[in-house]
């Protein structure tokens, strides 16, 4: 298993690959966005945005990378006698890196996006600042809202990254991209709902589980809230459970699936 | 040291691509996988690779089966028709990524042989020509280090003067590591100088696994005017027979006994030997 992670992480095939293939893809999203700040500043009505350009779009194009990446490394191993035991168990392992490397890369788009808009008078508020409660967490401009919403972007970066295990294994055994791209997106409607106001099937399981272990927090302090908004890092936890949940189902199908390839000639 | 494959099974919904198949590959011999196009060479070679999972039988490297076995998959590289190296990838990625799964690989061996068939190591496998990118393939295999290296269509696009590099290229790399190949082709004829052993399958149904020698001394054809063809094979085991205007082919099991005047009398090719074999039609 070591090889196999080793390759996924120093190779320039594996980690390197994907890091190249995520800025690339960020680049272009800051093309798209610079584009959107000429037209606001033409209009120059607007003087903030609240939404996380840049988080939202990295969160999508890293899922998009990751599948195109954890395909790659599939094959490859594969192609090179690693069974399936041994690259599903190492996959398992290297993927909160690429998802932790994937959120780092977004969150300074992001941040390199704000200071960008704001040399221009438009304040962009980014997932940190969308997604807190000012009632629990009276949000300023610290470090402690970059962490905030670097968990933000890592929750959903795992969601992600589900998703894009699920394209795998729809795609292996239907070789259908098409259909599988549309069944996908079902799927990760009904489990994930994939917004910052986590409904979804998914989240509404982590919601009720954190709702049952928050009360344990705040003994002998004070009552819970009665409609509770849970911290950032908890659900970023309990995302943590459900993405490792999903990939379960993954390694179940793609444990005994068959890996061919693509005809030639 | 071999690869031994037992009762070999392989079904596809309702449809037997493997049958029961049976055989053992010795280390240090060149094999030829031969038969017609869903024969089931490339689901063998895909069963043995570990890329798909028979349906009942088994394969045993050294006694052990290969199934989920790392240790055991190493020593096999199976080079596939298909493209399952991802195509994005650069020919030197590639060669660079088989070293941390193939411990013996020859990265070096590997540059000589791209320098050989004149293979631009930075290009894209995408940016390459059929050819070309079998050439790849091979290379991958033959840098591989494995003991046991299965080629499958390994001319694929190749010309005249890439096939003969690669014969040659095949035998220089087995002198050196003894190491076993097993080369699944359509064009018998030009490898037939390479095959100690021949396996050919039939609708996936082993039909022979001999000596490639013994399978061409086991037949011999005779040709002739169609009427002393046929009066001469009467009560034999006709293989095939084929007609051209008033003369006549005919492929026949066992050896010649006396021979009358205006009959001649031949070994098959491989080839001949092949196509007489698998058949459809003009069974005797």
């Amino acid at each position: 298993m070591k090889d196999f992670i080793g390759y996924a992480l120093k190779n320039h095939a594996g980690l390197i690959r994907f890091i190249k293939m995520m800025c690339g893809v960020l680049c272009g999203t800051g093309v798209f966005y610079l584009i959107t700040l000429i037209a606001l500043k033409i209009d120059g009505t607007i003087g903030w945005i609240d939404l996380p350009l840049m988080e939202l779009s990295g969160i999508v194009l890293s899922g998009v990378c990751f599948a195109t990446a954890a395909d790659s490394l599939i094959r490859m191993g594969v192609s090179c006698g690693v069974s399936r035991k041994t690259i599903l168990k190492g996959l398992a392992a290297a993927a909160p890196v690429y998802a932790a490397v994937s959120a780092a890369l977004t969150e300074l788009a992001e941040e390199v996006t704000v200071i960008i808009f704001r040399l221009f008078g438009i304040r962009l508020r980014g997932l940190g600042y969308v997604t807190v409660d000012d009632l629990l967490w009276n949000a300023t401009e610290n470090w402690r809202t970059k962490v905030f919403g670097f968990c933000a972007v890592l929750m959903f970066t795992f969601g992600a990254f589900a998703a894009a295990f699920m394209y795998i294994a729809g795609k292996t055994h239907s070789r259908k991209r098409g259909v599988t791209a549309a069944v996908l997106t079902v799927f990760v409607y009904w489990i994930f709902s994939v917004n910052i106001d986590c409904k979804g099937w998914l989240y509404d399981l982590l919601n009720r589980a954190a709702e049952a272990t928050e009360p344990w927090k705040y003994i002998g302090r004070f009552d819970p809230p009665p409609s509770l908004i849970f911290s950032q890092t908890e659900l970023l936890t309990l995302t943590l459970i459900g993405f490792y949940l999903l990939y379960g189902l993954f390694a179940v199908i793609m444990r005994n699936a068959p890996i061919r390839g693509r005809e030639t000639g | 040291m071999s690869i031994e494959l037992k009762t070999l099974t392989k079904s596809y919904n309702k449809k037997l691509a493997l049958d029961r198949v049976s055989l053992t590959i010795e280390k240090g011999t060149i094999c030829g996988l031969l038969g017609r196009n869903g024969a089931g060479k490339t689901t063998l070679v895909n069963l043995v690779g570990n890329r798909d999972f028979p349906t009942f039988g088994e394969v045993l490297l050294d006694g052990v089966n290969v199934r989920e076995n790392d240790k055991a998959l190493r020593k096999i590289y199976c080079m596939g028709a298909d493209d399952l190296i991802p195509t994005n990838m650069k020919i030197k990625e590639v060669i660079s990524s088989m070293g941390y799964f193939y411990k013996s690989s020859d990265a070096k061996y590997a540059e000589k042989l791209c320098g050989e068939f004149k293979l631009e190591m930075g290009k894209k496998l995408s940016q390459l020509s059929t050819g070309y990118r079998t050439i790849a393939k091979v290379i991958f295999a033959m840098s591989s280090g494995a003991d046991y290296i299965f080629l499958d269509e390994p001319t694929l696009g190749l010309d005249a003067n890439h096939r003969e590099l690669l014969y040659r290229l095949i035998l220089e790399r087995f002198e050196e590591t003894e190491a076993a190949f097993v080369i699944s082709t359509h064009l018998i004829d030009e490898c037939a100088g390479l095959f100690e052993r021949c396996f050919i399958l039939r609708e996936g149904t082993l039909i022979a696994d001999e000596d490639s020698e013994t399978l061409r001394s086991s037949a011999f054809v005779v040709d002739g005017k169609t009427e002393a063809v046929l009066l001469y094979t009467s009560g034999m085991e006709v293989i095939s027979r084929s007609e051209l205007g008033t003369l006549s082919s005919a492929c026949v099991k066992g050896k010649p006994g006396n021979v009358p005047a205006g009959l001649e009398i031949s070994k098959p090719s491989l080839q001949q030997l092949l196509i007489a074999m698998t058949a459809d039609e003009q069974r005797g």
